[in-house]
């Protein structure tokens, strides 16, 4: 049950004194299998942002389709696709992304308390997330009271708890000393071999080692990069 | 929707100062909307009973009388006064004038504190067999004819256990109270011409009356109705030609009072426009900004799972909650405030001033709360706008 | 938690406030009528000393409210203040007669700057009451 994009390329409207467009991606095709990581590295401003904002149905791209499990995703309106993100993947955004009204479990809780209600089961596993992320004993805090790295273990166990089959994670070791980025690296890698498609977008070599496949990402271009060691 | 509901609330109190400053907003847009409709309404109000209870088309009184405004003054703020002139001077003046279809003679009295804690009050004397003025109004309340010694008082003057008032001597039986005017009139006591003269005569010889007049033949004004056909400007400027007396149409009292009203109403409403405006475009701006502030959230939101028009809820369900809370609360303050102050508001704004009925007021307290919704409703078109101009996928960029 | 440090404060501001208020407006703006020509004063004039011990209590209460920061004596203040709050809106008219005329002074202006601020007073010691039997149930 993959993730696949067919073709798909993002061009921005510029608005300067001549107006006209670029392209933030271009025209490119990509596959996320389950069971693996896929890493996509390159510069910050080339495009790696944008290309998983289109995987995971936040941004229409410009052409080209993406399907989950064969379901062209953009063909459904807006309220389906949210439903369909809400359920099948889990987005990790760059960035501090806790929501400061809610505490740390609750904004776990979040992505299964949208649609429907949070059965013991869920609460269970929200539980185990936050242990397995290492910030189990903050879980009445609330994020302002959370470092930013126990804020992206937390963005990560709240991306996990729909048990999404894709996992689109944006620089999820940005800012984080080496020893949580090798805990949250491990993580991710563990729900890879569990089943899940996950797609680690970074600017960081120490992902590579973590990755079965490798990407670069140059001025809205996509290429494989062969993995030598 | 529960999902949308339990995480507004969440939102709303975790912020309690912008909560609070929110919610105080709408409060002072609901509270003058509703402070100004009941002024506005009770004015017009007022001037309604007003007019009803002139009945004459044309007033003659003594040209001593302190100014052409000497009714104004009985009639808006009952502040009383003693002139006289003797019937046959009254008749001589109003002799030959034609178009005069009824006249009916009355005599005003000023009481000396009547008891204990009670202002002046102004005695209307009027003479049952001609009266076309003031009887109509008492059959209301009062079918038989007065007897004498029989007084009726307007509403605003308390009753005592005895129902008896007594004034220069003179023990009366209050036999009815009348509704409330809004004007003058509800501190006025009114009785046939012979128990006023009666206490008139007393008050001579107590001394608070001037000597001079001779209290059974004189009188304090006429009251005409003109009869088809004329037109009681030129009658009143006919009797006006004469000597001693002069006549005011009850048109001039009404629209002078109306100018006046509509000198306030439209003060009220221009204040009560530009504090909603204000108002309005604070919460506008207010909830453009806190959207601008929390687009990142949304955006967060967004990824998690959430579609655009769930986010939209969201912030309806915000603004909606904020607005209606503040919109009650301000109409409650606005009731505490407006309402016990009814008599100084009178006093201050020396016009006609009678609440609304209950019905009438339960339906500006809708309109007060329905006018701070709106300005609501207003910034949430805009907040809306502003969030569904904003590309998730783009405010989720750590740079942007 | 520092946050809430001064929301509490707020509200017991507030209350402070609208007791000083009310306290200073019994001698001031909102007295009852003067002596009549005779001298004499009439009974609303009682009903105005009455307004003016009770709303002194109010007042030393509230500023009690203010100093003593234990959340058991608070919701304790807010109740008296409520009480007594309550009782300055029935003084004048109510327990004590106020002058038979409804545009004097005391109709006019006494009675109902004591409904307004009592209603005020009321109001805030409740919203004061429950945000600290909250606090303390959750501080246990």
């Amino acid at each position: 049950m993959p993730l696949k994009a067919e073709n798909i390329s993002k061009t921005f409207i510029r608005n300067g004194k001549n107006t006209n467009s670029f392209y933030a991606v271009e025209e490119t095709d990509l596959l996320l299998e389950n069971g693996t990581v896929t890493a996509v590295v390159g510069r910050s401003g080339s495009g790696k942002t944008t290309l998983l904002n289109m995987l995971s149905g936040l941004l229409t791209p410009t052409s080209g389709k993406v399907f989950y499990d064969g379901e062209d995703v953009y063909s459904f309106d807006d309220d389906v696709r949210s439903k369909l993100r809400n359920k099948s993947v889990g987005v990790i955004p760059q960035g501090q992304t806790g929501l400061k009204s809610l505490t740390v479990y609750e904004n776990v809780l979040l992505p299964a308390e949208m649609y429907g209600s949070v059965s013991e089961e869920i609460k269970e596993r929200a539980d185990e997330l936050l242990k397995a992320v290492g910030i189990g004993s903050l879980k009445d805090e609330y994020p302002n009271e959370l470092s930013g790295g126990e804020l992206r273990r937390m963005a990560i166990a709240r991306a996990l708890v729909n048990k999404p089959s894709f996992v689109l994670a944006d620089e999820p070791t940005g800012d984080l000393d080496d020893e949580n980025t090798l805990a949250v690296l491990k993580l991710l890698r563990s729900v890879a071999d569990q089943g899940a498609a996950v797609l680690i977008v970074t600017h960081e070599k120490d992902t590579l080692t973590f990755a079965d496949k490798v990407y670069k990402m140059d001025a809205g271009k996509l290429s494989e990069v062969k993995k030598e060691e | 929707m529960k999902f949308i509901f339990a995480l507004a609330r969440k939102n709303l109190i975790k912020k309690p100062y912008r909560t609070l400053a929110m919610i105080l907003l709408a409060a002072l847009a609901a509270f003058t909307v509703f402070a100004g409709s009941i002024v506005v309404l009770s004015l017009n109000n007022g001037l309604k009973s007003y007019g009803e209870r002139l009945g004459a088309d044309v007033m003659v009184v003594p040209s001593e009388a302190r100014t052409s405004g000497s009714f104004d003054d009985i009639l808006l703020q009952g502040i009383t006064g003693n002139y006289y002139i003797t019937e046959a001077q009254l008749n001589r003046a109003l002799s030959g004038v034609e178009g005069i279809e009824k006249v009916s003679t009355q005599f005003y009295l000023a009481s000396v504190t009547a008891s204990c804690c009670s202002s002046k009050l102004q005695i209307i004397g009027f003479d049952p067999e001609t009266d076309f003025t003031v009887q109509p109004w008492i059959r209301e309340r009062y079918s038989e004819s007065l007897g004498d010694g029989d007084i009726i008082v307007g509403a605003d003057i308390t009753l005592n256990s005895s129902m008896t008032l007594q004034f220069y001597n003179v023990k009366c039986k209050i036999v009815a109270r009348l509704d409330k005017t809004g004007t003058g009139l509800d501190t006025a006591v009114y009785t046939t011409i012979e128990t006023i003269r009666q206490m008139a005569e007393n008050a001579v010889i107590l001394e608070h009356l001037t000597e001079g007049y001779d209290v059974s033949t004189s009188v304090s004004a006429a009251m005409i109705k003109v009869a088809d056909g004329f037109d009681a400007q030129s009658v009143a400027g006919k009797i006006n030609g004469r000597k001693g007396v002069k006549a005011t149409t009850a048109q001039s009292y009404v629209s002078g009072v109306a100018s006046g009203l509509n000198n306030v109403a439209g003060a009220i409403g221009a204040m009560v426009a530009v504090v909603w405006l204000l108002a309005a475009a604070l919460i506008v701006v207010s909830f453009v900004m806190v959207c601008n502030e929390r687009m990142k959230e949304f955006a967060v939101l967004r990824a998690m799972g959430a579609s655009s028009s769930m986010n939209a809820k969201l912030l309806l369900t915000e603004i909606f909650a904020v607005t209606a809370i503040g919109a009650v609360t301000g109409v409650i303050f606005s009731a505490i405030v407006t309402f016990p102050l009814t008599s100084l508001i009178k006093s201050a704004l020396s016009l006609p001033y009678l609440l609304p009925s209950f019905w009438a007021i339960a339906l500006t307290v809708l309109g007060a709360i329905a006018a701070t919704l709106v300005a609501g409703a207003v910034s949430a078109l805009f907040a809306v706008a502003r969030l569904n101009r904003s590309d998730a996928g783009l405010m989720l960029r750590e740079d942007a | 938690m520092k946050n809430r440090y001064f929301v509490f404060n707020v509200s017991d501001f507030t209350l402070l406030l609208t007791s000083l208020a009310f306290f200073v407006g019994t001698f001031t703006f909102c007295k009852a009528c003067g002596q009549t020509d005779s001298g004499a004063y009439m009974s609303c004039h009682w009903a105005e000393n009455a307004l003016k011990g009770v709303t002194g209590v109010m007042l030393l209460l509230s500023v009690a409210h203010l100093i003593i920061r234990d959340y058991g004596v608070k919701p304790g203040l807010d109740i008296a203040v409520c009480a007594l709050a309550i009782l300055a809106m029935l003084i004048p008219g109510t327990l004590i007669n106020t002058c038979s005329m409804p545009n004097m002074r005391c109709n006019a202006v006494m009675r109902p700057c004591a409904i307004i601020f009592s209603a005020f007073a009321t109001a805030f010691s409740v919203i004061d009451l429950v945000f600290y039997l909250n606090k303390k149930r959750k501080s246990k």
